[in-house]
Order: C-alpha cells, then sequence, then structure tokens
C-alpha cells in the first residue's frame, strides 16, 4: 500500500458521509453518489484496474482515462447546476411579480395594499 | 375570433411601459402616452433611482417590482396587471422615449380590424427609418434576425424592436419566462407555439443621445445569444 491510498481513502469516506449527513437530495442522487464512491474506493484499493480498464478501451494510461471521466463528469454537474439555478430564478421572478401585482397602484391612487410603496 | 371595432376607445388599449433607472425620461413618455387618451401600465423594474417616485405620482397603473428582474419580466407582469383590468390591446413601449407615440395607432389597426393577433414594429421596411439605425447596430440586428430566424422559425426584418402591440387574447396566451433581453425572441417562439398571426409594421425608433446611452450596449448582443442557447437548452 502507497501513503497516497489511505489519504485518499478518508478524503473520500469524509466527502461520502458529508454528503449524507447535510445534503438533502432524492433517492436516485443518493444511489448515484454511492456507486461513484463505491467506484473511487475500487480504483484506489487497486490501482491496476484503472490501466487495465483505460487498456480496453484504447486509452494508453489509466490516469488519462480517470481524467476524461472527471471531466464529463464535471460537464454533467455543470449543466445540471445551470439548470437548477435557472428554474430557481424564475421561480423568484413569479414570487416578485406576484407580489409586485398585489401593490399595484391605480390611476385613482387605489393600491392592492394599504402601503404598496 | 374576437373582432374590435377599429374605433375602439383608447382607453381599452393599454400600453405597458417597462422601466429601470430612466427617472429623467420616463415622465415625459408617460405624460405623452396619457395625453393621446391611452390607459398607461408602468412597471418599475426595482430602479435604483427616483422612478418610482416619478411613476407613482401621475395617472397610470404603476407596478415596482420589489428587485430586478428585466425587461421581460417586466412586460409580462405589465401584461397580466392590463389584463386584468380588461385591456383589449397591449402595446409594448420603452420608457427611454425612442418610441413615437402618434405611431401605435399603425401598430394598433390590424389587430382592432382582426387581420393579425400581434404586430411587430420594425426599423427596416422603410428607408428612412432604416438610415436612422447606427451602422454596427444594424449589422448586429441583422445577424439577431438569422438568429430569431434559426431559433424560432419566424423571419422577420427587424429583430430585437421593443414596439409591438397584442390583442388581448395573444396576450394572453404569451408566457414570458425569459427575463433578460431575450424576450424578444421568446416572443416570437411563443407566437409560433399559439399559432398567432402576425404582422410587421413600419417604425421609427428615435436614437437620442439619451437612447443610445440608455439602449442595450452592443455587447448585450452576445449576451441574448447565449441566453437563447441556454433557453433551448433548458426550456
Amino acid at each position: 500500500m502507497t501513503i497516497i491510498q489511505p489519504i485518499l481513502t478518508i478524503l473520500l469516506a469524509a466527502a461520502v458521509i458529508s454528503y449524507f449527513v447535510w445534503l438533502r437530495s432524492r433517492l436516485s442522487d443518493r444511489i448515484m453518489v454511492l456507486v461513484l464512491a463505491a467506484v473511487a474506493f475500487l480504483l484506489v484499493a487497486n490501482p491496476g484496474l484503472a490501466i487495465a480498464l483505460a487498456h480496453a478501451v484504447g486509452v494508453g494510461r489509466g490516469v488519462d482515462l480517470i481524467i476524461y471521466l472527471t471531466l464529463f463528469g464535471y460537464g454533467f454537474f455543470l449543466l445540471l447546476l445551470v439548470s437548477k439555478v435557472r428554474g430557481l430564478e424564475a421561480r423568484i421572478a413569479e414570487l416578485a411579480q406576484s407580489l409586485a401585482l398585489a401593490t399595484a397602484r391605480k390611476p385613482t391612487g387605489e393600491s392592492g395594499l394599504p402601503d404598496a410603496r | 375570433m374576437i373582432q374590435y371595432s377599429v374605433s375602439m376607445n383608447r382607453a381599452a388599449i393599454f400600453v405597458v411601459v417597462p422601466c429601470y433607472d430612466e427617472e429623467s425620461a420616463v415622465g415625459t413618455t408617460l405624460g405623452k402616452l396619457l395625453s393621446h387618451g391611452y390607459s398607461v401600465v408602468a412597471v418599475d423594474d426595482g430602479s435604483r433611482d427616483n422612478s418610482w417616485q416619478v411613476i407613482r405620482s401621475l395617472a397610470v397603473h404603476a407596478i415596482r417590482h420589489p428587485i430586478n428582474l428585466g425587461q421581460g419580466a417586466a412586460l409580462q407582469t405589465g401584461m397580466i396587471h392590463a389584463l386584468s383590468q380588461g385591456a383589449a390591446v397591449i402595446v409594448h413601449f420603452d420608457a427611454d422615449g425612442q418610441h413615437a407615440v402618434e405611431q401605435i395607432e399603425d401598430l394598433v389597426r390590424p389587430i382592432l380590424s382582426g387581420e393579425a393577433d400581434v404586430v411587430l414594429g420594425s426599423r427596416f421596411l422603410r428607408r428612412a427609418d432604416a438610415q436612422l439605425v447606427p451602422p454596427l447596430k444594424a449589422i448586429l440586428l441583422k445577424a439577431g434576425i438569422v438568429v430569431n430566424g434559426v431559433a424560432t422559425g419566424i423571419w422577420l426584418h427587424d429583430s430585437h424592436n421593443g414596439f409591438r402591440a397584442l390583442s388581448a387574447r395573444a396576450a394572453a396566451d404569451i408566457h414570458l419566462r425569459e427575463s433578460s433581453f431575450a424576450h424578444a425572441t421568446e416572443i416570437l417562439s411563443e407566437l409560433r407555439r399559439a399559432r398567432l398571426r402576425h404582422q410587421e409594421c413600419p417604425v421609427t425608433i428615435s436614437y437620442s443621445d439619451y437612447a443610445r446611452a440608455k439602449g442595450q450596449p452592443m455587447r448585450n448582443a452576445l449576451n441574448i445569444f447565449i441566453d437563447i442557447c441556454l433557453r433551448k437548452l433548458f426550456r
């Protein structure tokens, strides 16, 4: 066993535990995190596995294969995040619009709320 | 299909004016609209200056967003309010004074006569109007025509012209979710989705120093393009 293996194992375990303790998410997300964590643990414990997989798909080094997969993962995560942010923006806009309409002032000075400013 | 009388009372024509930091121009713009007898809905989009105080002091329907949401959201808020007040026709009109109040009649006429559900203003239908457009802006607008055409399937002579009129039915059918300036493209998508009949109408845009300073910066063209792409990706 190399020095980096127990370090990576501890960091991975800490990340997974933090996820389940602090982040609320759907069952599908939790299963995905568990699968990814299991693959990561496997690759840390057995570095030769990454090399074998890389050779099997025509990539020269195991580390290159992991980098490619990580970049793909980051891209997917980014799209997911943008989608969620846009959804959140739309909900904030709806909320602000509802508030604005409820306090609209008519030309007569009449408004939806007594203290509409 | 609802047919409206061509000689409709102007009070039934609601002009929605989105406003963001326009304290020096919005009073004049709203005053002109009121003097022509239109019903005016002014939507202050969370201005940081005294625009809201100016709007409140006038005999208009005054609405204020608690935070800045963008022109598309302001138009949507104004349209919802106008419909709730019995609007027969809704006109989108800029607060910075670059649109001509006198041309509202031209925009509204095809709707009142039942020929169209939506009438879109165009700077490129008359040579004299086109010559007023600054050259660089004209190039970007022409590029926008292509982007809009590819994105929505509707090919117009102008793009991102904020001067337009909608029948009440069209306004009720259109739901603007795009808060930013990309709403102009979204309106075209909505036109197609709701199968609304549209026409273009020549309009004159006045590029005063103030309007140039307040208008969309050229770099916004790129932002609008990105917004359109994101909308295509995440709608």
